[in-house]
């Protein structure tokens, strides 16, 4: 029913997400798009429902070529997107979020609700969904909030309806009658492409399996055809050697995390039971696709976040965490201020006068230090760091986090968005960091990264490490079922 | 007008009614362009322009009705420009008031002297003709607008509770993103709302010069619209609520004024003067407490 030809999106930042994919979708089928963080799948799913412009390509329905301005024109064509995170107004009642825009009307100006209410009904009734049509959203439960935001795309008789990682926010039980609705819609003609990076939902629920990698189609599969083991060698193929390292026998535990249960922000565990322990003098990377628990993780280390159970142990030097967050732009710098006083936040009691008075010419002198230090590209330390570039931004988050002296280093995601030079630079730079005896938690979702740099590696699944070996000692394959979850050691 | 007769309760009320018109007027303009997520502080000057067009059209044609509309009309055209600086070119709304504030209090008095000769105030007009209402011995005089401010709290309730207009109205003030997936035009609807916000606030400008006064003093606004900015805020962004708060104020503010006259004497005035503030206050605080402002209020929306 509808055909993708020679998509590419490259974004106004120059991330290049897609490069050339070619995509079939046929009438009636529930299609798997399999990949990991950065395969491309949102992007391209976005771009058939209108949300987003491709860079180049062709978009065919029913053999028409089509081009769409808005996601209204790909609704207008029985085309609908169920996005990660919902498009409902808390505020409002779930009836009033489902017909929002398509409003059923008794005259020109009032809405008919009776009638409004009847047609969802039927609607539940046809999917089995049991949804409170007059409470508001904002009270609502994850999986209710799931329900209404299917409704409301239901609800303007769209005829393919594209989910994005729809069981992330359900319960195992929620998900098994979630796939039952599914079906269903599927024999009432409804044509369901299904976005997942979860190996075992694609198996379990899909006609067809298609797995993207990198911005590219890596291969298309019968679903009866797939096993675990070749989906998860479509899915992650490491690309990059590991950085050799001088031999350190790691020996004390620096970080020491046991049983962790941790809540997410709608009340759930979304990490549950982690345990793991960094050493000093290596690398201990959290490899995982994103949405695993791993923000949560990091956050009740770091102590951003209550944990129910469990507990953490930091043996470090130092009174002060270093710690390099995954935002560099929200959470790592003030982007208004300086070079200067960005490179003392947090340590700025080192920097005074008695104990009040900012003694300038201390951060000066620091400041430089770090610029020239870790040749952070400036025009000066009176610059604005809105206007350094990714790299350099980066590079002064670390070199003020490491100025702080622990011996324990929490990174996240440290070289996304980055440029070559830069990520091998900031790579490099925790691997010299690490011989020198620092012990470093890196938690990323890049595979590349995590095999490169990591002595010894956790893959992280559903709040949980699924599996924990040496970083030489995986395979793409177990890789790839670890982190699609269709493994467990 | 022979306000002797009135007992001196009737004649609270009377000069309560009087006094909580433009505040409410403007409070119902003011919510509406809030509700899509619009502020426009600038309501304090676009009173006071509306005031003094109003008076200026009476004067040149001796008819206060078209004093009433020209006040309206100059009222939604000051909406349109505040509206079209907010969404379309993404300006800062309160920035965007401010200057509207300042504006307005400028060219008024400017004009006010250019056209009479005299800086403070302009010479009478005449005044848009009231009901006069029996209320046994005594009889009250009340303005159409009253009435008119009656109708209009309703019907803006009405729109934004039952109508698509409304749910797609409330829609771009809590979330603009969601609403422009759904096809919804967030600037077109963020302008119109904001131009009935202003031309309301017009009226309630209008309401002073040819109505209450019969004539322009500089500065007439005299914070009444900041004013109406609180009971809006009071009223928790409901209509009946808001028009409510806004007569609440105005029955203090008359109260504080028949107290200062009878012992102004003796009691330094500002004390009185507190009273509504603190009156009103502390009723909503009491009575009312679920305040929640639109999600996106005074937030440009932006499409990536």
């Amino acid at each position: 029913m509808g055909e993708m030809v020679n998509i590419h999106k490259i974004y106004p930042d120059g991330t290049v997400a897609l490069r050339g994919v070619n995509l079939d979708i046929y009438e009636g089928e529930m299609l798997g798009l399999l990949g990991e963080n950065g395969a491309g799948k949102t992007t391209l799913m976005k771009i058939l429902s209108g949300l987003l412009k491709p860079t180049r390509g062709v978009i065919r329905i029913k053999g028409k070529e089509v081009k769409f301005r808005s996601p209204k024109d790909a609704l207008s064509y029985g085309i609908g997107m169920v996005h990660q995170h919902f498009t409902l107004v808390p505020q409002f009642t779930v009836l009033e979020n489902i017909v929002l825009g398509s409003e059923p009307k008794v005259n020109k100006l009032m809405i008919d609700w009776s009638r409004a209410e009847e047609e969802v009904k039927e609607l539940m009734k046809l999917t089995g969904f049991k949804v409170d049509l007059n409470a508001k959203v904002a009270s609502l439960p994850v999986g209710m909030k799931q329900m209404a935001e299917i409704l409301k795309v239901l609800y303007r008789n769209i005829r393919l309806l594209i989910l994005d990682e729809p069981t992330s926010a359900l319960t195992p039980i929620e998900v098994k009658s979630f796939f039952n609705v599914l079906r269903k819609l599927r024999e009432g003609g409804v044509t369901i492409v299904f976005i997942t990076h979860k190996i075992k939902e694609a198996l379990e629920i899909t006609d067809r399996i298609v797995v993207l990698r990198k911005g590219l189609v890596e291969g298309v599969i019968s679903t009866t055809e797939a096993t675990p083991q070749l989906l998860a060698r479509m899915m992650v193929k490491v690309e990059t050697k590991p950085i050799i390292k001088p031999e350190v026998s790691p020996s004390r535990e620096v970080l020491v995390v046991e049983d962790l249960w941790v809540r997410g922000d709608d009340g759930r565990y979304v990490v549950k039971g982690a345990s793991f322990c960094v050493r000093e003098g290596e690398i201990y990377g959290i490899l995982g696709v994103e949405g695993n628990g791993q923000k949560e993780l990091v956050e009740a280390i770091i102590g951003l976040r209550r944990y129910d159970r469990g507990r953490v142990l930091v043996r470090s030097n130092s009174r002060l965490l270093a710690y390099v967050p995954p935002d560099r732009t929200t959470e790592g710098l003030v982007l208004e201020m300086p070079v200067c006083e960005n490179s003392i936040l947090g340590i700025h009691k080192m920097f005074t006068f008695g104990k009040l008075a900012i003694n300038t010419r201390k951060v000066v002198v620091h400041a430089n230090e770090l610029v020239s230090k870790y040749s952070i590209a400036t025009p000066n330390i009176r610059t604005p760091a809105k206007y350094l570039s990714g790299g350099n931004q980066q590079r002064l988050v670390i070199a003020r986090e490491l100025s702080k002296g622990s011996d324990l280093l929490i990174v996240v995601n440290p070289t996304r968005g980055l440029d070559i030079a830069s990520t091998n630079y900031v790579r490099k730079l925790l691997v010299d960091l690490r011989s020198n005896g620092k012990a470093i938690l890196l938690v990323t979702a890049d595979v590349d990264e995590a095999l490169e740099i990591s002595d010894r590696l956790g893959v992280i699944y559903n709040g949980r490490i699924t599996g924990e070996d040496l970083a030489m000692n995986f395979t793409e394959e177990r890789l790839g079922l670890l982190m699609g979850g269709a493994l467990r050691e | 007008m022979n306000k002797m007769n009135l007992s001196p309760v009737i004649a609270l009320l009377d000069s309560a009614l009087r006094l909580g018109t433009p505040i409410a007027l403007t409070a119902i303009g003011e919510l509406i362009a809030e509700k899509s997520g619009v502020v426009n502080i600038g309501i304090e000057g676009i009173m006071v322009i509306g005031a003094f067009a109003s008076v200026v059209a009476t004067y040149a044609t001796g008819d206060p009705i078209i004093g009433v509309l020209v006040g309206v009309a100059i009222g939604a055209l000051l909406g349109f420009l505040h509206g079209t600086l907010s969404t379309y070119l993404y300006a800062d709304q309160i920035i965007v008031g401010m200057g509207i504030i300042f504006f307005g209090y400028g060219i008024t008095a400017v004009g006010n002297a250019i056209i009479w000769g005299q800086p403070g105030f302009s010479v009478g007009v005449s005044t848009i003709s009231h009901l006069v209402v029996r209320v046994g011995e005594a009889s009250v005089s009340i303005s159409p607008i009253f009435f008119l401010t009656i109708v209009l709290a309703i019907l803006t309730y009405f729109v934004l509770k039952y109508t698509w207009v409304g749910l797609r109205l409330r829609s771009v003030g809590e979330d603009p993103e969601v609403a422009d997936v759904l096809g919804i035009n967030v600037f077109r609807l963020r302008l119109y709302a904001t131009v009935v916000g202003g031309a309301l606030t017009g009226l309630a400008g209008a309401y002073l010069g040819v109505d209450w006064g019969g004539r322009f003093v500089s500065y007439m606004s005299a914070g009444r619209g900041f004013i109406a900015l609180a009971a809006i805020i009071v009223g928790g962004w409901e209509p009946l609520i808001t028009l409510l708060a806004s007569y609440l104020f105005g029955f203090f503010d008359a109260l504080q004024l028949t107290l200062a006259q009878l012992y102004g004497k003796q009691v330094p005035p500002q004390l009185f003067q507190m009273i509504p503030y603190i009156a009103t206050v502390v009723v909503f605080a009491l009575f009312f407490r679920k305040a929640r402002p639109p999600a996106a209020i005074a937030r440009p929306y932006r499409r990536e």
